[in-house]
């Protein structure tokens, strides 16, 4: 006890020697200006270099405070109370004894502006010393408006009949933007003339004038003077770039963009020729091209299964060209083979605010590609083989004009509108021309044929849609509905001319058939498409989400086939053909869908029938000659599954089901023999294809160790497929059709894993997929049943020691083995590897260098086929004027000159190679001006950030 | 007598930075929103074409946001999820919410960061440090409340930050790892916008049950230095790594 006893006492001393010698005890009383206490005003103390927060009370019922044991230090002392001017006084201890700083009086904020200001607007206000300061941006004025306007606004500010202004009841004499004066004294000129959209705050202050800053001391109150602080985003952006170069062998490019833009306008214009096939048109480009609009992810009317609904149908069609009308198609896919010319360019314009967004595109494309080809093909029969080879040339042409606007409205917080429209105009000019050779397996000739095909089409298209999505009070309930009309006509001109020699086994001619056909078809295609979904939420965790789409498809196709002898064109009515197709698709579908926490689980079902309506004729004159009808309905379940796992660990999984309903090509009853060495028949008794897929997929990354993997599987098995039953007779003229048999099975796995060796310089990509593919066809009535497995792997290494070296080594292979049942000798292993190297450095003087290789090599034991084709770039550049913005670079295409077009294919019962002449080795020097300033980063792949 | 004095001194002084906090206690219900293209302009690796790009096509877009909730007495307070609002925009995905707790002992001056971060859960225990504070002369109005405003600078993130805190909720309580400002904060603005945490809600009432921790907060515990010392090092290799670091911590 009596040990505490004086450890307390010595704790007691220590405590007070300690205050008398370092600290002090800081008091006082805060009032109003009548001198009424005010209770739990805030009291903070500051240092007074920096104003960091000391310490702080709140002071007692009598307006007293006490800040105990601070240290002995000028300070400052900050007194703030709810709708009072916070005052700051200065604390300078003496060497001893504590600080009384008295009674503090605050003054009260004028009630307006406080309540206007802060309260109402809900600006912040800025109070330094008696400067008050607040944010313009918070007081709504009209567009278009003037800043004066925005001033008769603001409390505490008059503005008089004649513009002349004046704060808490004093004139302001001068008025200054960001600081400076603006032109000419009169305070009026910046206030008139200023749009106020274009201001973030006004700042109104006493400035002394020029006599009491000399004498400190003036007969004239000072001056108000206010300023007017600009918005950042208020001041504009822009951007550009400009490449041209020219090069050997007659290449040449040229491309150039530019883009301005402020908050609410963006504005962009972009410009591509050349006749390298590198258009260098990449992601980023149609980025910039497009700016706010480069996504649309909402744009997709047609409701099913899935979460909000932005899963896309596809059905139907013979031909793929509704997306014709998308400008992406012209910025990906730089072309490999044959000598191409293009030409492309658009503008790009759009407006966006609170509840509008708009925007309007003009594309234009023009590419030429003229090539010349040979290929060679091998077919098995049962009990023979036999080969072609033809030799070709062409020179295509496809020019497009292209329209989009697109126009989203926001109704209001729960409801929003999306209209779409496009249109385009599309000329196709293709000249094809060159000789076929067909060999018996002795390789004796077995037909000749010359031919000259010429055709000429002009089409136009043009789709409007109108999408409405509807979110209700209740959490999880919504609505949408879309309506789509789609419309293409088309006339296309051609003129069919060829020379068949049919030799027999001896080697004599036996038959030579001359064709020598025009064609003329005018073609119109609709659509109408109409979908509703709504989605209803039940506990907190599930959906039942159901949804109806309608689509009506309408063809008529007028193709008129006359032959021309003696320069007199006489119909054919065999190969004429006027079509009216009509197909109908319903389906009604409902899903039932848990999301919770990472859990996201959905079954669903689906009723859908197709209705196919045809009527063909051969000619104008002829008689309706075949009606179709056919329905075909289906069940189509739907089942997903996706899990958040902890620690950056995924897993999903689906079950799908697609039914593919015959084409009506297929579908015609009828001989089509334009080609006469491959006939074809339609087939009335198809009914659709159904495919089931089963998916899975994991994925994890480590964003510690930056390790990843994926891993994927995928199964299908497809019933009543459709598979081409095929006879060759003796004159090796093949007759197809299609019929419904039992279907093929694949499934496929796929595993990516990739770790650094050394973080951030040395990391390796490792990849492996394993293939399984079994297919049928029947040829000559005996079922060809078609098994391949394949294995390909890849193994990347990124090597980046240094911010001047950095190494990319890819190489990669591709083993397919496929077996013949009927016919086991054509049994074949295809094995194709490629390696790549890509360097960069610097390598003297600022001069960068880039290397690439790529070295293809395609084995095919079975043909003894062995080829190998190595294609060397390589570009030095050196980056020009202040900010980066010129760069020249020399740069050298294909430089051993081994670029040979090469393409190989084998499916059931051929195998086919294709050599296309193309563009080898040039060089070129190209010029650039950036204005955003040339990316000197060695680094490559940066992808996503 | 001569024991009681000295003890009540003591009492006193430790007592003078939280007076007036009285009995005051309630939820604040936070709004979280992020702007990424502003925290990509802050990426050292970027070229300007690329934050040009991502400027001009979601520049204008809205911030992702979710929901936060602070409960707090005059001793304690925790920060966490809204579990209420745990689903998509459009209802369409329910998102996994990572391990998320932040809790402040005031009266023992304990910090307790539960938090799931780089592959796995950590527990940051240490002793609580408020940062220093530097009192900003405006002051505006959030939720009915007159707030002022405070700055303080975060070294590791390399963040500039903005409090705004009203004096009319006396405890030096906030969102995410911020306090020790003579007042609930009730705004943050990080970077000049590239987060904004702020109150949409404030329902000032009795806490009987304190703050209600749950049951199992599991993790590998460390000390504040680990903690700083994980972000510091994946913050460097990131940016080695030209990859955005905010895609697997918190900005």
């Amino acid at each position: 006890m009596r040990r505490l006893l004086s450890l307390a006492v010595l704790l007691l001393l220590t405590q007070v020697m300690y205050s008398q010698s370092k600290n002090l005890d800081i008091s006082g009383i805060v009032a109003d200006t009548l001198g009424i206490p005010l209770p739990l005003s805030t009291v903070l103390l500051l240092d007074p270099v920096d104003t960091t927060l000391i310490s702080y009370t709140r002071t007692e019922e009598d307006g007293s405070f006490i800040l105990k044991r601070q240290k002995r230090a000028p300070a400052l002392l900050k007194i703030s109370y709810v709708g009072f001017m916070p005052q700051i006084i200065n604390v300078n201890p003496e060497p001893a004894g504590d600080v009384n700083i008295g009674e503090i009086r605050l003054e009260e904020i004028a009630k307006d502006l406080f309540e206007v200001v802060v309260k109402a607007a809900k600006a912040p206000m800025s109070i330094r010393g008696d400067t008050i300061e607040y944010d313009a941006s918070k007081f709504k004025v009209a567009p278009g408006s003037s800043v004066e306007d925005l001033l008769r606004r603001l409390p505490g500010i008059e503005v008089g009949q004649d513009g002349s202004i004046s704060a808490e009841g004093q004139s302001v004499t001068k008025v200054t933007v960001d600081g400076k004066r603006f032109f000419g004294n009169d305070p009026k000129t910046a206030t008139k003339n200023l749009p106020a959209e274009g201001i973030k705050k006004v700042q109104v202050f006493d400035e002394e004038s020029e006599e009491q800053k000399l004498t400190g001391a003036s007969s004239t109150p000072p001056e108000k003077t206010m300023n007017l602080e600009l918005k950042e985003e208020f001041k504009k952006g822009g951007f550009g770039k400009i490449i041209a170069g020219a090069g050997t062998e007659e290449r040449a490019e040229m491309k150039g963009n530019y883009n301005k833009f402020n908050k609410k306008e963006q504005f962009s214009i972009i410009g591509i020729g050349n006749n390298t096939g590198r258009n260098g048109l990449s992601w980023d480009d149609y980025q910039d091209f497009r700016g706010s609009q480069s996504f649309n992810w909402d744009d997709g009317g047609d409701f099913g299964f899935g979460g909000g609904g932005g899963y896309i149908i596809r059905y139907g069609g013979d031909e793929d060209d509704d997306d014709i009308g998308d400008i992406t198609n012209s910025f990906f896919g730089d072309q490999s083979s044959g000598f191409p010319r293009n030409i492309q360019g658009g503008l790009n314009y759009s407006y966006a605010e609170e509840k509008t967004d708009l925007n309007a595109v003009y594309f234009f494309d023009r590419a030429q590609l003229t090539a010349d080809a040979t290929r060679n093909q091998e077919n098995f029969l049962p009990d023979a083989t036999y080969s072609s080879e033809d030799v070709s040339s062409q020179d295509n042409t496809n020019m497009g004009h292209r329209v989009q606007f697109r126009l989203e409205q926001k109704i209001d917080s729960l409801n929003t509108l999306v209209f779409n429209a496009n249109g385009v105009l599309n000329q196709r000019d293709n000249l094809n021309d060159g000789t076929y050779r067909y060999y018996r397996s002795d390789n004796s000739l077995s037909n000749y044929t010359q031919y000259d095909n010429r055709f000429k089409q002009d089409a136009r298209y043009l789709t409007g849609s109108l999408i409405y999505r509807k979110k209700f009070k209740k959490k999880g309930r919504s609505l949408g509905w879309s309506g789509a009309y789609f419309v293409n006509d088309s006339d296309q001109n051609g003129t069919q001319s060829s020379t068949n020699e049919f030799y027999d086994n001896a080697g004599l001619l036996d038959s030579t058939s001359v064709i020598e056909q025009d064609i003329a078809a005018i073609g119109l295609r609709q659509q109408v498409k109409s979908s509703a979904m709504y989605v209803e939420p039940f506990g907190k965790r599930f959906y039942w989400q159901t949804f109806y789409n309608y689509n009506l498809r309408l063809e008529s196709v007028d193709r008129d086939v006359a032959d021309v002898i003696q320069d007199t064109p006489s119909p054919n009515d065999f190969l004429s053909r006027y079509y009216d197709n009509r197909i109908d698709l319903h389906r009604l579908g409902m899903s039932l869908r848990y999301s919770f926490k990472g859990i996201n689980l959905s079954a669903g079902m689906a009723r859908q029938e197709f209705q196919l309506e045809g009527d063909f004729r051969s000619g104008p004159s002829v008689m309706i000659d075949t009606i179709i009808r056919r329905t075909f309905p289906n069940w189509i379940p739907n089942v997903n599954m996706s899990f958040d796992l902890k620690r950056n660990r995924y897993l999903q999984g689906s079950y799908t089901v697609n039914a593919r309903e015959p084409s009506m090509r297929n579908l015609q009853p009828i001989v089509d023999n334009s080609n006469p060495l491959f006939i074809r028949e339609g087939n009335p008794n198809l009914i659709p294809q159904i495919d089931h897929n089963i998916r899975m997929m994991f994925r994890q990354f480590s964003p510690a160790t930056f390790t990843n993997l994926f891993t994927t599987v995928n199964y299908r098995i497809i019933d009543n497929a459709f598979v081409q039953e095929q006879t060759v007779d003796s004159l090796l003229v093949t007759n197809s059709k299609t019929i419904n048999y039992k279907g093929g099975q694949s499934a496929s796995a796929s595993v990516n894993y990739g770790f650094p060796i050394i973080k951030n310089q040395f990391t390796i990509n490792l990849n492996y997929g394993y293939s399984w593919n079994k297919r049928f066809a029947l040829v000559n009535t005996i079922e060809n049943a078609t098994l391949s497995n394949g294995h390909w792997g890849q193994l990347r290494l990124n090597i980046t020691p240094s911010e001047k070296l950095t190494l990319y080594l890819t190489g990669r292979f591709n083993l397919t083995d496929t077996k013949y049942s009927i016919n086991a000798e054509q049994n074949q292993t295809l094995f194709n590897q490629t390696y790549s190297v890509d360097l960069n450095t610097i390598v003297v003087w600022g001069v960068f260098a880039n290397v690439h290789f790529d070295y293809d090599i395609y084995q095919n034991d079975r043909f003894g086929f062995n080829q190998d084709v190595p294609i060397l770039s390589a570009s030095l550049y050196k980056v020009l004027f202040p900010n980066k913005r010129g760069e020249i670079r020399l740069s050298g295409y294909d430089l051993l000159n081994r670029n040979l077009g090469v393409n190989q294919y084998a499916s059931a019962n051929m195998v086919r190679e294709t050599r296309t002449s193309t563009l080898a080795r040039y060089y070129m020097l190209s010029f650039t001006y950036n204005l955003q300033g040339i990316d000197t980063s060695l680094k490559k792949g940066r992808g996503w950030w | 007598m001569t024991v009681i004095r000295p003890i009540l001194f003591l009492f006193l002084y430790l007592g003078s930075i939280s007076l007036a906090a009285q009995n005051i206690s309630g939820e604040i219900t936070y709004k979280r929103t992020s702007y990424w293209i502003k925290i990509m302009e802050e990426l050292p690796f970027l070229s300007q074409a690329e934050k040009d790009r991502a400027n001009l096509t979601w520049g204008s877009d809205d911030g992702y946001s979710s929901n936060y909730i602070l409960r707090f007495t005059a001793d304690e307070s925790s920060y966490t999820h809204d579990e209420t609002a745990a689903t998509s925009d459009d209802n369409s995905w329910a998102w996994r919410k990572d391990d998320y707790l932040i809790y402040r002992d005031l009266k023992n001056r304990r910090r307790t960061d539960w938090l799931e971060m780089l592959d796995r859960t950590y527990l940051v225990e240490d002793d609580l440090q408020f940062p220093k504070w530097k009192i900003l002369s405006e002051i505006k109005d959030i939720q009915g409340y007159v707030c002022m405003s405070a700055e303080t600078r975060d070294t590791i993130k390399n963040q500039h930050i903005v409090a705004w805190f009203t004096d009319e909720i006396p405890v030096p309580v906030g969102p995410e790892m911020f306090g020790g400002l003579p007042g609930a904060i009730l705004e943050l603005e990080v970077n000049g916008g590239s987060l904004v945490v702020t109150a949409s809600n404030v329902d000032l009432k009795p806490m009987p049950d304190g703050v209600n921790l749950p049951k199992k907060m599991k993790g590998k515990k460390i000390d504040l230095a680990k903690y700083q010392d994980l972000i510091e090092t994946y913050l460097k290799d990131s940016v080695g790594a030209e990859r955005n670091p905010y895609w697997s911590i918190r900005y």
